[in-house]
């Protein structure tokens, strides 16, 4: 098995895959199968192999002590998050999607002054309406 | 094209002249837009962002009809039509072009043409992420929560089908697609808030599709990209992004009026949001302590400098006013320099009237601003008047409302006097220029209304405080429900330490009994009545500690860990609730370590299989007595706490239904008195008395009144020690009662007695101590 911090990047496919496991905790195939195919068309036998593949890649472990298989990711969400965002090309694309993103948060992470503004702020709401 | 015949194409110059129009084109459209934002300050946030991006689709409008005007209007006459036809001023088709001034339109066409394709060659890598954003490392939102999405949709009347999704790339939730919606939240977000929080972010989203946001932001960013060089039209955009997410508030507040539930899932998403993607290059963050203020109602500390602003909005015009008159003149003087010279002298003569006319209108323009501007200030600063007599009112109404339900009267009387104040303004409007008075009566109409909402607002303000404070009570009941997990669970540490030395020395204390050597048995009852001083030591510690405890902490919330404080109401009532009695230290730090609800309901689903007694089968024996327990302790021994968490509850609960209840609920202290024939690890003959001295139908676990004679006490942990010492008093001759201890669970308190005098006490006092033990005298 090679070692964790020269885990391959993830393919499309795979990353579908963790994000299951991320996302429901450790689960057979039959469980991933069943949560992907409820949103596109996705045959048992391939989400099979390809979960065997990435065993062997290390991507995801096994647990045999059970009938059938229990899957996990063998990293934390955060660690692959990281994998991805570190790509150049992912990085320079980012800056120009952000201005044409829709959604309740800016794209511009928040520094610690404006967090910290916003504790104040709630707490001396919930202190008011107290 | 060669770039000597681009540079003298018409449609070259156009363009260049087109672009140095929109700079004072663009200049204006945002005065008007900042003048539009003054004049409705009071508007809703949808009105604003509709102003905001009328303003932004002009742009592209005013440009294309300079461009149109300038290739097809009365100049084109005066310019080449057919590329490659020389002009005046250009040598022989072949030469290179000189450095001719009359070609700057055309140079700056081009450096424009190629900063928009470099914008738009980034802007469509980005928009075609975003769209891969709906495809890569997603994986379908848990069933309950697409039906909940669906409820949602129609609540905020979105008739095309949305899809939510998890996303493990996206880093905040976002709505992405037009015909095909699809919601992303970010990984985590929907079992790591609460279920009230998730449901404001989705209605956030989903009022972005209803409003077709996503449309718009596209066209956004093509206007962006084509007049890039501009920035009155980045601060345009910047208006219509910032109204758009008030706008979007808005609709949350209006279906979840409580907005501290909203304000708080924004400020935790923040917070949460992993900074490892750096998407520094966007500049419209940080008015999210804006939004969250505007939520909560705080006026903005930067509410003084509103006085100036119709001042700067007169600037701006002012500004674009004299870019036009330097723009219009250069643009005058080179079309003067393209005429042909047989019509230079004609033309120069009508460019010098234009010109003329030009200054003339430019003045009369100038007029009319100063004039509206001065009508602006004044109508802005009657509506100032209004506003402040309206908010103090509304003021006074909130404060008075918030002070007390019994203030209805003084309520009404106040609103009387606010109404009629705004009688008053009215009348003392009359006589003002009928232009102004018209303003003016929109402004009262807006600011009536504004009054009926403060009052609305204040009432839902009120039910939302009384709903609060039962919430709040429901927090500290919990709080001190845990607090009481945690005593016991220290307690049930040190205990299980004593345990092992007891189990210990009573061991000694059986082979002492068995043993014949002397010197043996010295040592060993030295040994034994170490363990026992030990044991004795603790247990007042443990006491104290306890005592100490609840006398300083009971007043302050326990600290909780974040997740147990996001824990959804039904775990955290399955873990304080049903099995609190049940679930070891243990079990109970591994549950707060779990991260997702998939993974709570697995874990409660072993817990049950482990304690089946027939381990495998559906039905769960064990389980299903459990529940039945609960419900009956819920349904006989309520009093001022639920059943299940009275001393009877407690004890039914764990040691199932007595073998005798002995009711003496009619005597002057009401007890009843429990029997347990055998408890597994306590012994044989339970007595438990319980005593109502308030006579409220709280009976308490307590050791028995003195009045009843004098008990010599011993402390013992549950389990095997304690049946091994009540056995062994019992076989000894001495009338032995074990209680399990009120509030400390996991102890025995051994009662041996009664006995009316002194003498025999003493005498039995002596025989115990010579067994080993070390009784006290009890209360």
């Amino acid at each position: 098995m090679p070692k964790a911090n020269e885990l391959p990047r993830p393919t499309d496919a795979e990353l579908e895959i963790l994000t299951v496991l991320w996302s429901r905790g450790p689960a057979t195939v039959r469980e991933v199968h069943s949560t992907i195919s409820s949103r596109r068309a996705a045959q048992y036998t391939t989400v099979l192999k390809l979960m065997q593949i990435m065993t062997e890649k290390g991507l995801v472990k096994r647990d045999e002590k059970q009938r059938a298989h229990v899957y996990s990711a063998s990293r934390p969400r955060e660690w692959t998050q990281r994998q991805l965002a570190g790509d150049l090309l992912e990085r320079a694309f980012a800056g120009s999607a952000s201005r044409l993103l829709v959604g309740a948060l800016a794209a511009r992470k928040a520094s610690a002054a404006e967090l910290a503004e916003l504790r104040k702020l709630l707490e001396r709401y919930e202190g008011e309406r107290r | 094209m060669r770039l000597d015949l681009w540079l003298t194409a018409p449609l070259a110059h156009a363009l260049g002249r087109a672009l140095l129009d929109f700079l004072w084109e663009a200049a204006l459209l945002a005065g008007a837009l900042r003048a539009a934002l003054q004049l409705g300050a009071g508007r809703s946030a949808r009105w604003r962002h509709q102003a905001a991006l009328a303003c932004s689709l002009a742009l592209p409008l005013a440009f294309t009809g300079t461009l149109a005007l300038l290739l097809g209007g009365g100049h084109a006459a005066a310019l080449p039509l057919t590329p490659g036809q020389p002009m005046v001023f250009t040598p022989a088709p072949g030469g290179s072009p000189p450095a001719s001034p009359a070609d700057w339109p055309a140079w700056i066409a081009s450096f424009w043409m190629g900063g928009v394709m470099l914008f738009c060659s980034l802007r469509l890598a980005g928009w075609l992420r975003i769209d891969s954003m709906r495809r890569r490392g997603v994986c379908a939102a848990p069933a309950e929560w697409q039906r909940r999405l669906r409820t949602l949709a129609d609540a905020v009347r979105v008739s095309r089908p949305v899809v939510l999704l998890e996303s493990c790339l996206a880093s905040v939730p976002l709505a992405i697609g037009y015909w095909r919606p699809v919601i992303l939240m970010p990984l985590g977000t929907l079992a790591g808030l609460s279920a009230e929080q998730v449901e404001a972010i989705l209605i956030h989203e989903l009022a972005h599709i209803r409003r077709a946001d996503y449309l718009v932001s596209l066209a956004q960013g093509l206007i962006e990209g084509l007049f890039f060089f501009h920035p009155a039209v980045w601060w345009i955009s910047a208006v219509v992004r910032t109204e758009r997410e008030y706008a979007c508030d808005d609709v949350v507040v209006a279906l979840r009026p409580d907005a501290r539930v909203y304000a708080a899932a924004l400020a935790t998403l923040e917070q949460c949001r992993r900074p490892a993607v750096q998407l520094a290059a966007a500049a419209n963050g940080g008015n999210l302590v804006r939004r969250i203020r505007r939520l909560l109602d705080e006026p903005a500390p930067e509410r003084a400098s509103r006085r100036r602003t119709p001042a700067l909005a007169g600037a701006l015009v002012l500004v674009a006013g004299a870019a036009t008159a330097l723009l219009f003149w250069p643009a005058a003087r080179s079309f003067a320099q393209a005429t042909p010279p047989a019509e230079a002298a004609q033309a120069a003569r009508e460019q010098d009237r234009d010109i003329e006319e030009t200054k003339r209108s430019l003045d009369e323009l100038e007029q009319k601003f100063a004039r509206e501007e001065k009508q602006l200030h004044g109508a802005k600063e009657s509506l100032d008047q209004a506003q402040q007599l309206i908010e103090g009112h509304a003021a006074e109404l909130e404060k008075a409302l918030a002070d007390a339900g019994s203030g209805s009267a003084q309520q009404e009387e106040q609103l009387r006097q606010a109404e009629q104040a705004l009688q008053e303004l009215k009348a003392s409007q009359a006589g003002r220029p009928e232009e102004l008075l018209r303003q003016q009566q929109l402004a009262l109409q807006q600011a009536e209304e504004r009054l009926q909402e403060a009052q609305k607002a204040s009432e839902t303000a009120q039910a939302g405080a009384s709903q609060q404070l039962a919430q709040q009570k429901r927090a500290l009941e919990e709080a001190q429900e845990q607090l009481r997990q945690l005593k016991t669970r220290e307690l049930d540490e040190i205990l299980r330490l004593q345990q092992k030395q007891i189990a210990d020395a009573s061991q000694a204390l059986e082979q002492w009994q068995g043993a014949d050597d002397a010197k043996q048995r010295a040592t060993l009852q030295q040994r034994l009545e170490q363990a026992q001083r030990q044991l004795e030591g603790a247990a007042q510690s443990c006491c104290r500690e306890t005592a100490e405890r609840s006398a300083t902490d009971e007043p302050q919330e326990m600290p909780r860990p974040q997740n147990r404080a996001e824990l959804a109401s039904a775990y955290r009532k399955w873990l304080n609730e049903d099995v609190a009695y049940l679930i070891t230290a243990r079990e109970r730090a591994a549950f707060a370590a779990l991260e997702t609800d998939a993974e709570r309901d697995r874990f409660i689903e072993q817990f049950w299989q482990r304690r089946n007694p027939t381990p495998g089968a559906a039905e769960n024996a064990f389980k299903e007595e459990h529940y039945r327990r609960l419900a009956y302790a819920n349904e006989h021994f309520a009093g001022s706490v639920p059943g299940w968490r009275s001393d009877r509850g407690r004890l039914y609960i764990t040691y199932g239904p007595p073998d005798e209840i002995d009711d003496h609920s009619g005597e002057s202290v009401p007890r009843q008195d429990w029997r347990y024939v055998h408890i597994e690890g306590l012994g044989y003959d339970i007595k438990v008395e319980f005593f109502d001295p308030g006579k409220t139908g709280d009976y308490r676990m307590e050791a028995a009144p003195a009045s009843r004679g004098s008990y010599l006490e011993l402390m013992a942990v549950m389990g095997d020690a304690a049946g091994a010492i009540t056995r062994s008093l019992k076989t000894g001759g001495f009338p032995v009662v074990a209680y399990p201890l009120a509030g400390r669970p996991g102890m025995v308190h051994v009662l041996v007695g009664p006995y009316s005098d002194a003498a025999s006490l003493a005498k039995a006092k002596a025989a115990l101590e010579a067994a080993g033990y070390h009784p006290t005298l009890a209360r």
